[in-house]
Protein backbone atom coordinates (compact mmCIF):
# COMPACT_ATOMS: atom_id res chain seq x y z
CA UNK A 1 0.00 0.00 0.00
CA UNK A 2 1.26 3.47 -0.73
CA UNK A 3 1.74 6.00 2.03
CA UNK A 4 -0.17 9.33 1.85
CA UNK A 5 3.09 11.08 0.91
CA UNK A 6 3.69 8.67 -1.98
CA UNK A 7 0.11 9.01 -3.10
CA UNK A 8 0.41 12.79 -3.02
CA UNK A 9 3.69 12.64 -4.95
CA UNK A 10 2.14 10.35 -7.58
CA UNK A 11 -0.84 12.66 -7.99
CA UNK A 12 1.42 15.67 -8.29
CA UNK A 13 3.48 13.89 -10.97
CA UNK A 14 0.35 12.97 -12.93
CA UNK A 15 -0.90 16.51 -12.65
CA UNK A 16 2.43 17.83 -13.89
CA UNK A 17 2.37 15.41 -16.83
CA UNK A 18 -1.21 16.43 -17.61
CA UNK A 19 -0.19 20.08 -17.72
CA UNK A 20 2.78 19.29 -19.96
CA UNK A 21 0.58 17.23 -22.29
CA UNK A 22 -2.06 19.96 -22.44
CA UNK A 23 0.61 22.50 -23.34
CA UNK A 24 1.97 20.14 -26.01
CA UNK A 25 -1.49 19.74 -27.57
CA UNK A 26 -2.09 23.49 -27.58
CA UNK A 27 1.32 24.18 -29.11
CA UNK A 28 0.80 21.51 -31.76
CA UNK A 29 -2.54 23.09 -32.61
CA UNK A 30 -1.02 26.58 -32.81
CA UNK A 31 1.93 25.48 -34.94
CA UNK A 32 -0.19 23.36 -37.26
CA UNK A 33 -1.99 26.54 -38.38
CA UNK A 34 1.18 27.94 -39.90
CA UNK A 35 1.37 27.90 -43.69
CA UNK A 36 4.66 27.56 -45.58
CA UNK A 37 6.75 30.72 -45.66
CA UNK A 38 7.20 32.27 -49.07
CA UNK A 39 10.73 31.88 -50.43
CA UNK A 40 12.36 35.14 -51.58
CA UNK A 41 11.74 35.91 -55.24
CA UNK A 42 15.48 36.14 -55.87
CA UNK A 43 16.13 32.54 -54.76
CA UNK A 44 15.45 31.08 -58.21
CA UNK A 45 17.80 33.56 -59.87
CA UNK A 46 20.48 32.90 -57.25
CA UNK A 47 20.29 29.15 -57.86
CA UNK A 48 20.47 29.64 -61.64
CA UNK A 49 23.53 31.89 -61.25
CA UNK A 50 25.21 29.41 -58.91
CA UNK A 51 24.60 26.57 -61.39
CA UNK A 52 26.07 28.66 -64.22
CA UNK A 53 29.07 29.60 -62.08
CA UNK A 54 29.73 25.95 -61.23
CA UNK A 55 29.33 24.90 -64.86
CA UNK A 56 31.80 27.61 -65.92
CA UNK A 57 34.25 26.52 -63.25
CA UNK A 58 33.99 22.85 -64.30
CA UNK A 59 34.59 23.59 -67.99
CA UNK A 60 37.78 25.57 -67.25
CA UNK A 61 40.99 23.52 -67.70
CA UNK A 62 42.54 22.40 -64.43
CA UNK A 63 46.01 23.39 -65.57
CA UNK A 64 47.06 26.61 -67.27
CA UNK A 65 49.83 24.73 -69.10
CA UNK A 66 49.30 24.38 -72.86
CA UNK A 67 47.39 21.37 -74.12
CA UNK A 68 46.57 20.06 -70.65
CA UNK A 69 50.27 19.29 -70.08
CA UNK A 70 49.96 19.25 -66.29
CA UNK A 71 47.19 16.66 -66.33
CA UNK A 72 49.17 14.09 -68.33
CA UNK A 73 51.44 11.47 -66.75
CA UNK A 74 55.19 12.07 -66.39
CA UNK A 75 55.89 9.38 -69.02
CA UNK A 76 54.36 11.62 -71.70
CA UNK A 77 56.38 14.73 -70.74
CA UNK A 78 59.19 15.96 -73.04
CA UNK A 79 62.61 14.42 -72.27
CA UNK A 80 64.17 17.79 -71.35
CA UNK A 81 61.45 18.48 -68.77
CA UNK A 82 61.84 15.00 -67.28
CA UNK A 83 65.64 15.40 -66.98
CA UNK A 84 65.22 18.86 -65.42
CA UNK A 85 62.72 17.49 -62.90
CA UNK A 86 65.06 14.62 -62.00
CA UNK A 87 67.99 17.06 -61.53
CA UNK A 88 65.83 19.28 -59.30
CA UNK A 89 64.78 16.30 -57.20
CA UNK A 90 68.37 15.09 -56.74
CA UNK A 91 69.60 18.59 -55.86
CA UNK A 92 66.78 18.97 -53.32
CA UNK A 93 67.63 15.60 -51.75
CA UNK A 94 71.35 16.53 -51.44
CA UNK A 95 70.55 19.94 -49.91
CA UNK A 96 68.06 18.44 -47.44
CA UNK A 97 70.46 15.64 -46.34
CA UNK A 98 73.37 18.10 -45.89
CA UNK A 99 71.12 20.43 -43.95
CA UNK A 100 69.87 17.59 -41.75
CA UNK A 101 73.43 16.46 -40.98
CA UNK A 102 74.52 19.97 -40.04
CA UNK A 103 71.39 20.50 -37.94
CA UNK A 104 71.91 17.12 -36.22
CA UNK A 105 75.50 17.91 -35.26
CA UNK A 106 74.39 21.34 -33.99
CA UNK A 107 71.75 19.73 -31.79
CA UNK A 108 74.26 17.18 -30.43
CA UNK A 109 76.69 19.99 -29.52
CA UNK A 110 73.88 21.95 -27.91
CA UNK A 111 72.83 18.96 -25.80
CA UNK A 112 76.42 18.46 -24.62
CA UNK A 113 76.51 22.04 -23.42
CA UNK A 114 73.38 21.60 -21.26
CA UNK A 115 73.92 20.04 -17.79
CA UNK A 116 72.40 16.56 -17.39
CA UNK A 117 70.23 17.67 -14.46
CA UNK A 118 68.63 20.34 -16.61
CA UNK A 119 67.90 17.84 -19.37
CA UNK A 120 66.31 15.33 -16.98
CA UNK A 121 64.33 18.11 -15.25
CA UNK A 122 63.15 19.46 -18.61
CA UNK A 123 62.06 16.02 -19.77
CA UNK A 124 60.16 15.42 -16.52
CA UNK A 125 58.48 18.83 -16.76
CA UNK A 126 57.52 18.22 -20.40
CA UNK A 127 56.08 14.80 -19.48
CA UNK A 128 54.07 16.30 -16.62
CA UNK A 129 52.73 19.13 -18.80
CA UNK A 130 51.84 16.69 -21.59
CA UNK A 131 50.00 14.42 -19.13
CA UNK A 132 48.12 17.41 -17.75
CA UNK A 133 47.15 18.58 -21.24
CA UNK A 134 46.06 15.04 -22.19
CA UNK A 135 43.92 14.80 -19.05
CA UNK A 136 42.28 18.17 -19.70
CA UNK A 137 41.55 17.24 -23.31
CA UNK A 138 40.06 13.90 -22.20
CA UNK A 139 37.80 15.65 -19.67
CA UNK A 140 36.80 18.26 -22.23
CA UNK A 141 36.03 15.64 -24.85
CA UNK A 142 33.93 13.52 -22.51
CA UNK A 143 32.01 16.62 -21.36
CA UNK A 144 31.37 18.14 -24.78
CA UNK A 145 31.10 15.17 -27.13
CA UNK A 146 30.26 11.98 -25.26
CA UNK A 147 26.51 11.42 -24.89
CA UNK A 148 25.66 11.27 -21.18
CA UNK A 149 23.28 8.34 -21.79
CA UNK A 150 26.14 6.13 -22.94
CA UNK A 151 27.94 6.50 -19.65
CA UNK A 152 24.88 5.53 -17.65
CA UNK A 153 24.36 1.90 -16.59
CA UNK B 1 12.02 24.18 -58.22
CA UNK B 2 9.04 26.53 -57.98
CA UNK B 3 6.90 23.74 -56.58
CA UNK B 4 9.28 23.07 -53.69
CA UNK B 5 11.10 26.32 -52.99
CA UNK B 6 8.67 27.48 -50.29
CA UNK B 7 8.86 24.12 -48.51
CA UNK B 8 12.69 24.06 -48.61
CA UNK B 9 12.97 27.69 -47.52
CA UNK B 10 10.43 27.20 -44.70
CA UNK B 11 12.27 24.13 -43.40
CA UNK B 12 15.55 26.03 -43.21
CA UNK B 13 14.01 29.28 -41.94
CA UNK B 14 12.14 27.68 -39.06
CA UNK B 15 15.21 25.74 -37.91
CA UNK B 16 17.68 28.62 -38.21
CA UNK B 17 15.29 31.44 -37.28
CA UNK B 18 17.11 33.55 -39.87
CA UNK B 19 15.80 34.26 -43.37
CA UNK B 20 19.23 35.13 -44.80
CA UNK B 21 20.81 31.88 -43.65
CA UNK B 22 17.74 29.97 -44.81
CA UNK B 23 18.12 31.44 -48.30
CA UNK B 24 21.75 30.32 -48.48
CA UNK B 25 20.80 26.83 -47.32
CA UNK B 26 17.89 26.65 -49.77
CA UNK B 27 20.27 27.58 -52.58
CA UNK B 28 22.64 24.77 -51.58
CA UNK B 29 19.74 22.30 -51.41
CA UNK B 30 18.68 23.13 -54.98
CA UNK B 31 22.27 22.91 -56.20
CA UNK B 32 22.43 19.39 -54.77
CA UNK B 33 19.10 18.64 -56.42
CA UNK B 34 20.54 19.86 -59.72
CA UNK B 35 23.50 17.52 -59.30
CA UNK B 36 21.05 14.62 -58.73
CA UNK B 37 18.56 15.82 -61.31
CA UNK B 38 18.63 12.57 -63.31
CA UNK B 39 17.46 10.56 -60.30
CA UNK B 40 15.01 13.12 -58.99
CA UNK B 41 13.29 13.92 -62.29
CA UNK B 42 11.50 10.59 -62.41
CA UNK B 43 11.20 10.13 -58.64
CA UNK B 44 7.85 10.50 -56.91
CA UNK B 45 9.63 11.27 -53.64
CA UNK B 46 11.51 14.36 -54.84
CA UNK B 47 9.73 16.47 -52.22
CA UNK B 48 10.78 14.10 -49.44
CA UNK B 49 14.35 14.08 -50.73
CA UNK B 50 14.46 17.88 -50.76
CA UNK B 51 12.97 18.07 -47.27
CA UNK B 52 15.51 15.58 -45.91
CA UNK B 53 18.45 17.37 -47.53
CA UNK B 54 17.17 20.76 -46.32
CA UNK B 55 16.86 19.48 -42.74
CA UNK B 56 20.26 17.78 -42.89
CA UNK B 57 22.08 20.83 -44.28
CA UNK B 58 20.39 23.15 -41.81
CA UNK B 59 21.28 20.97 -38.83
CA UNK B 60 24.86 20.79 -40.07
CA UNK B 61 24.90 24.57 -40.35
CA UNK B 62 23.45 25.05 -36.86
CA UNK B 63 25.55 22.44 -35.06
CA UNK B 64 28.83 23.55 -36.66
CA UNK B 65 29.42 26.27 -34.07
CA UNK B 66 27.14 25.02 -31.34
CA UNK B 67 29.45 22.61 -29.52
CA UNK B 68 31.22 25.53 -27.86
CA UNK B 69 28.22 26.44 -25.76
CA UNK B 70 26.65 23.02 -25.37
CA UNK B 71 28.37 22.55 -22.01
CA UNK B 72 26.67 25.63 -20.58
CA UNK B 73 23.19 24.75 -21.82
CA UNK B 74 23.63 21.24 -20.32
CA UNK B 75 24.66 22.72 -16.99
CA UNK B 76 21.85 25.25 -16.74
CA UNK B 77 19.04 23.04 -18.10
CA UNK B 78 16.12 22.29 -15.76
CA UNK B 79 12.46 21.38 -15.83
CA UNK B 80 10.04 24.32 -15.83
CA UNK B 81 7.78 24.59 -12.78
CA UNK B 82 4.17 23.41 -12.83
CA UNK B 83 2.96 26.99 -12.51
CA UNK B 84 4.89 27.94 -15.63
CA UNK B 85 3.23 25.10 -17.58
CA UNK B 86 -0.19 26.13 -16.37
CA UNK B 87 0.27 29.82 -17.20
CA UNK B 88 1.80 28.96 -20.60
CA UNK B 89 -1.26 26.92 -21.51
CA UNK B 90 -3.51 29.76 -20.32
CA UNK B 91 -1.53 32.26 -22.41
CA UNK B 92 -2.00 30.16 -25.54
CA UNK B 93 -5.71 29.83 -24.79
CA UNK B 94 -5.86 33.63 -24.50
CA UNK B 95 -4.06 33.99 -27.79
CA UNK B 96 -6.60 31.81 -29.57
CA UNK B 97 -9.45 33.69 -27.95
CA UNK B 98 -8.28 37.21 -28.81
CA UNK B 99 -6.55 37.00 -32.18
CA UNK B 100 -7.58 36.05 -35.68
CA UNK B 101 -5.74 33.44 -37.74
CA UNK B 102 -3.56 35.91 -39.66
CA UNK B 103 -2.46 37.72 -36.49
CA UNK B 104 -1.69 34.43 -34.79
CA UNK B 105 0.41 33.18 -37.68
CA UNK B 106 2.51 36.34 -37.68
CA UNK B 107 2.95 36.20 -33.91
CA UNK B 108 3.92 32.54 -33.93
CA UNK B 109 6.51 33.04 -36.71
CA UNK B 110 7.99 35.98 -34.79
CA UNK B 111 8.08 34.01 -31.55
CA UNK B 112 9.80 31.07 -33.27
CA UNK B 113 12.51 33.38 -34.57
CA UNK B 114 13.08 34.84 -31.12
CA UNK B 115 13.53 31.51 -29.37
CA UNK B 116 17.14 30.58 -28.58
CA UNK B 117 18.52 28.00 -31.01
CA UNK B 118 18.85 25.21 -28.44
CA UNK B 119 15.09 25.45 -27.80
CA UNK B 120 13.85 26.31 -31.29
CA UNK B 121 15.62 23.48 -33.13
CA UNK B 122 14.23 20.55 -31.10
CA UNK B 123 10.78 22.22 -30.96
CA UNK B 124 10.67 22.56 -34.76
CA UNK B 125 11.95 19.02 -35.32
CA UNK B 126 9.32 17.65 -32.91
CA UNK B 127 6.27 19.66 -33.97
CA UNK B 128 6.89 20.31 -37.68
CA UNK B 129 8.98 17.32 -38.74
CA UNK B 130 7.27 14.93 -36.30
CA UNK B 131 10.65 13.55 -35.31
CA UNK B 132 10.61 11.41 -32.13
CA UNK B 133 12.57 12.60 -29.07
CA UNK B 134 15.20 9.90 -29.40
CA UNK B 135 15.94 10.72 -33.02
CA UNK B 136 16.20 14.43 -32.20
CA UNK B 137 18.68 13.59 -29.44
CA UNK B 138 20.74 11.51 -31.88
CA UNK B 139 20.64 14.14 -34.62
CA UNK B 140 21.65 16.94 -32.28
CA UNK B 141 24.18 14.86 -30.34
CA UNK B 142 22.63 15.63 -26.95
CA UNK B 143 21.03 13.50 -24.25
CA UNK B 144 17.39 12.43 -24.37
CA UNK B 145 16.45 14.21 -21.09
CA UNK B 146 17.96 17.44 -22.44
CA UNK B 147 15.85 17.23 -25.60
CA UNK B 148 12.67 16.71 -23.57
CA UNK B 149 13.51 19.56 -21.22
CA UNK B 150 14.48 21.92 -24.04
CA UNK B 151 11.22 21.25 -25.89
CA UNK B 152 9.17 21.77 -22.73
CA UNK B 153 11.01 25.01 -21.96
CA UNK B 154 10.63 26.07 -25.59
CA UNK B 155 6.84 25.71 -25.32
CA UNK B 156 6.77 27.80 -22.15
CA UNK B 157 9.06 30.43 -23.73
CA UNK B 158 6.92 30.45 -26.88
CA UNK B 159 3.80 31.12 -24.83
CA UNK B 160 5.52 34.04 -23.09
CA UNK B 161 6.78 35.43 -26.40
CA UNK B 162 3.34 35.08 -27.96
CA UNK B 163 1.76 37.02 -25.11
CA UNK B 164 4.45 39.71 -25.27
CA UNK B 165 4.16 39.86 -29.08
CA UNK B 166 0.38 40.13 -28.84
CA UNK B 167 0.67 43.03 -26.41
CA UNK B 168 3.23 44.81 -28.60
CA UNK B 169 1.08 44.26 -31.68
CA UNK B 170 -2.00 45.78 -30.13
CA UNK B 171 -0.96 48.66 -27.81
CA UNK B 172 -4.28 50.37 -28.46
CA UNK B 173 -6.15 47.38 -27.14
CA UNK B 174 -4.05 47.20 -23.98
CA UNK B 175 -4.36 50.95 -23.54
CA UNK B 176 -8.12 50.68 -23.84
CA UNK B 177 -8.19 47.89 -21.25
CA UNK B 178 -6.16 49.91 -18.75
Amino acid sequence: MSTPEEHSQGRSLTSSQDRAQRLERLMQHALSELPLRRAPARLERRVAEAIEARAGHASRPVSSWPDGFGRKGIATWPLAVRVALLACCLASAVVVSLGMTAFGSFIVQLIRLIPTEWLVGGLLAATALYSMLFGLLAIGYSTLYATPERSRP
Amino acid sequence: MRAYQDMVFTTAARLTGNAGQAEDIAQEVFLRAYENFAQLRSSASAGGWLKTVATHLTLNHITRYRRRWRLFTEVFAGEPADDALESAAAEIDELFAHTDVEQRRALIEQALERLPAHQRVPLVLYHFDEMPYREIATRLGVSLPKVKTDILRARVAMAALLTRGGLEASPAATGAQS
